[in-house]
């Protein structure tokens, strides 16, 4: 038997001081993340690898044995987060605030608390000593939040040998204690996801100062093509994999028929975070432009975050951009220049994905369980890459509050939550892998 | 009184304004103290007396008398420049160099050039042991380029000795030379006033990957837009009536009405700043990251108003073209505008000098489009004038605030003749 009371507070416990470690990427710096972790692991007597792969950044991995018959599963998750700006927190965002039952911490749902639910998980198997058919591999990697190309890019490049496994369990999917306006128990399973393509823009025009102002103001010139691209409605665009998710949501009563197309659409325009799996999105996150209050810039820049729907190609992304912009003072380039290339999905019909809708079920009957897309990118994409059915779930039903924590203020994840998602999590890899 | 030899001594000043063009000084942070040194040397080499005074760590202001002990012409400059983007000069901005005839680097229109021409002036007198009827101070001031609180802002709070004067020569306008021929000396007895604008606008932050059309900067730009179509009237107040006149009688242009006035200003953006209240917008900034929707946005606006516009009219009708409520307009500064009469011997010296010095030359009233120290002195009832004695090229003036800053050998030579026999003639008995 288990003694859940006892799990929830080591959990909270180990929770609180992780978010306590500023990981925010960039820099960074998730070595200490990775020793704390690993430290927790390696009191229940198991081994653990720390693979530095920059000064300060390490992939934390330990290992489960199974007895071979079946593949490995991997529980990962990332160390990092991105950063804070503090002045609009209303607590201190790296001190693990416990607050009417809330805890709060950069990272609290992306995504040091599905990091949490993992170990768990992983401590648990080992302390209740049953017999495991697959290898159970914990994995925390740095670098998520900046491209992972010193996270879990560099691990599939160098060490091929972690990432051998059969199937992958990360962020990228979770429940949702409300959908579209009503409340739901709804709970995604990522099985693919949108593509990165991030674009600067860079006008140059002509310096002069602040009281002679003239037509070639670069402020000016930038200012328009952001406007031009914030008028431009890209429509809804369906694929197989979302006309099968909309379906399904109008199975569980979720989504107006498919028959009733008008419906479907202003439901799908109405929610922002649903209408981004149906549009390639581009949001204004950064402008830069100008040196001082009375001088004319030469050069103004913005970035764009960008992500396109899979299947699409990032370059003709880049020249319809070019063509919507319609100014040849504007360069548009990519933000990063060698990205990979969009992973395919991963087949949503496996044992893992049956294993997660079964114990979700039986713990909660009304809920619904969907494959689904992640509008964002993870670092699932190189697990799919390779052919690894790579899924994107926290057990976990958030709310839209909770949700909104992801990249913005006073990110929180209940306690209720913490505590659902380490039973969820430990039940299914248990039932999976034992 | 031996005769100056004007070869030598622009040789002298060349060969100082290199040196100083070497001092960084860019605004911020300033580092004035390091001009200040200089001068100071320079000074002390000739066996002038001056004071110092620091305003803030590293930033100083100096002070030098000639004659008696109050009143008389200031000879004010500022040391510091503005920044440079240094990618698109073709000359290390730093480097004092001299090619082509030219003194190239930050700072040798605006202004140290025309510090050097008030130092050599200053510095001649004593040489040639002029006597002085009236004061000459020589004022090397910090801070103008950001609006001058640890500069004359700080002088007048600190050493009000310091602007005991009854006259200021200043930048403020510089003389214009056409391909065709005409050459004009302009002098500026008033300015446009600033008024800088900051935006500020807040939005709900999140992950970039979910467009939620609360994104400050989207609401940013909306509004930006809607400054840069707005229409703002043209106007012409009687200072520029005179220079347009004056600037036609002297060659300079074909304009000579007020609808001709009106009508190239149209055309011409630098006309335009001066018979209207402009908006330019100078920055904007927001954002952490490429995948977070950030939480505020700001941009600053760089608004200069007629000598007698009402700045909260102006500010009214600005929030009325922004249009939107969750809008922060914060004023960075307030200034308030003044103007010093055309019809003084002043005026009257620089007309008679410029007549004789150069063949064929006239002077034209002029209105700053930029502001300088001399409305500090204005709003104290001191006269104060814009008038550094050079012929420029336009592409010469393109370089004030913008890149490839230079001053030709022969302005130089100009500007120390021309600026010596002026102030000889206000001072010598
Ligand atoms: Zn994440
Ligand atoms: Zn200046």
């Amino acid at each position: 038997m288990i003694d859940w009371a006892a799990i929830q507070r080591e959990a909270l416990d180990i929770f609180v001081r992780y978010l306590q470690i500023d990981t925010t990427n960039p820099p960074g710096n998730e070595k200490p993340a990775a020793r704390f972790l690993g430290s927790l692991i390696e009191a229940e007597g198991l081994e653990t690898e720390y693979i530095e792969t920059q000064p300060n950044r390490e992939v934390l991995v330990a290992r489960l044995r199974g007895d071979g018959s079946k593949g490995g599963l991997m529980l990962c998750n990332h160390t990092d987060v991105v950063p804070v700006e503090a002045r609009y927190w209303d607590m201190p965002a790296f001190e693990g605030v416990v607050r009417d039952g809330r805890v709060y911490g950069r990272g609290a749902v992306d995504m040091k608390g599905c990091g949490v639910m993992q170990l768990i998980a992983f401590l648990l198997l080992k302390r209740q000593g049953l017999p495991l058919k697959r290898d159970v591999v914990f994995c925390a990697v740095p670098d998520e939040e900046a491209g992972s190309a010193w996270g879990m890019g560099w691990l599939c490049k160098h060490r091929p040998d972690v990432v051998d496994v059969e199937f992958e369990l990360s962020e990228g999917g979770m429940g949702a204690a409300r959908f579209a306006g009503k409340p739901a128990r709804l709970f995604s399973v990522a099985t693919n996801e949108k593509l990165a393509a991030g674009l600067k823009l860079t006008a140059v025009g002509t310096p002069g100062h602040g009281s002679r102002p003239h037509e070639d103001n670069s402020a000016i010139h930038l200012m328009r093509a952001l406007l031009r691209l914030h008028e431009w409605d890209r429509g809804i665009t369906y694929t197989p994999d979302t006309t099968a998710y909309l379906e399904r949501l109008a199975d569980a009563g979720l989504m107006p028929p498919a028959s009733d197309a008008a419906a479907v659409e202003a439901q799908i325009r109405r929610s922002p975070a649903l209408y981004a799996a149906f549009v390639n999105t581009l949001n204004v996150t950064m402008v830069n432009s100008g040196i001082k209050v009375n001088v004319i810039p030469a050069k103004s820049e913005a970035m764009l975050d960008c992500r396109l729907l899979p299947g699409q190609d990032r370059e003709a992304w880049r020249q319809e951009v070019i063509r919507r912009v319609d100014d040849d003072r504007i360069e548009v380039e990519f933000v990063t220049r060698n990205a990979t290339g969009a992973a395919p999905a991963a087949d949503w019909d496996t044992e893992l994905f049956w294993t997660i809708n079964n114990v979700i079920k039986e713990s909660m009957e009304d809920a619904v369980v969907v494959p689904s897309m992640t509008v964002g990118a993870t670092d699932n994409r190189f697990l799919r890459g390779r052919g690894i059915p790579a899924y994107g779930f926290i057990p976990c039903l958030l709310s839209p509050e909770e949700a909104a924590g992801f990249h913005g203020n006073n990110e929180f994840l209940t306690v209720e939550n913490l505590n659902m998602g380490c039973e969820l999590m430990y039940e299914v890899v248990r039932r999976f892998c034992c | 009184m031996s005769r100056i030899d004007w070869d030598a001594a622009t040789a002298e000043a060349v060969a100082l304004l290199r040196e100083y063009l070497r001092i960084d000084t860019s605004n911020p942070p300033g580092n004035e103290a390091l001009a200040v040194e200089f001068l100071a040397g320079i000074l002390s080499a000739e066996g002038i007396a001056f004071e110092v005074a620091e305003s803030a760590p590293g930033r100083s202001n100096l002070f030098a008398r000639l004659g008696p002990p109050a009143g008389g012409v200031c000879l004010l400059n500022h040391t510091d420049v503005v920044p440079v983007e240094r990618e698109y000069w073709s000359v290390d901005p730093f480097g004092g160099e001299l090619s082509d005839g030219m003194v190239w680097g930050r700072g040798a229109l605006d202004m140290k050039g025309m510090g050097i021409f008030e130092l050599m002036t200053f510095i001649l007198l004593k040489r040639q042991g002029v006597e002085l009827r009236e004061s000459v101070t020589f004022l090397a001031a910090a801070d103008e380029e950001a609006g001058s609180a640890f500069g004359v802002s700080w002088i007048e709070r600190h050493r009000p000795a310091w602007m005991d004067t009854d006259l200021v020569i200043n930048e403020g306008a510089y003389g214009l030379v056409s391909s065709r021929g005409p050459q004009v000396f302009q002098v500026a007895p008033t300015e446009k006033v600033p008024l800088w604008v900051k935006l500020t606008v807040r939005g709900r932050p999140g992950h970039g990957s979910v467009p939620h059309g609360d994104n400050c900067a989207e609401h940013l730009v909306q509004a930006l837009e809607r400054v840069t179509r707005w229409q703002r009237e043209l106007r012409i107040v009687p200072i520029m009536r005179s220079h347009v006149q004056a600037m036609h009688a002297a060659g300079f242009s074909n304009v000579a009405t007020d609808e001709a006035a009106l009508a190239e200003a149209q055309r011409s953006p630098s006309l335009r700043a001066r018979l209207s209240n402009t908006v330019t917008v100078t920055t904007i900034g927001t954002g952490i990251k490429v995948n977070v929707i950030p939480a505020e946005a700001t941009a600053t606006l760089d608004c200069r108003l007629l000598p007698d516009a009402d700045p909260d009219t102006f500010l009214h009708e600005l929030r009325d073209v922004l249009d939107d409520e969750r809008m922060q307009v914060e004023v960075l500064n307030r200034f308030i505008g003044a103007e010093s009469p055309m019809d003084t011997r002043f005026v009257q010296v620089v007309s008679d000098v410029v007549a004789e010095l150069v063949e064929g030359a006239q002077i034209a009233p002029e209105m700053t489009s930029g502001f300088t120290d001399s409305r500090i002195y204005r709003l104290r009832g001191i006269p104060a004038y814009g008038f550094v004695p050079c012929l420029l090229q336009p592409e010469e003036l393109a370089g004030v605030h913008g890149h490839n800053e230079r001053i030709s050998v022969e302005n130089i030579r100009l500007g120390l003749q021309v600026l010596y026999e002026v102030v000889r003639r206000l001072v010598s008995a």
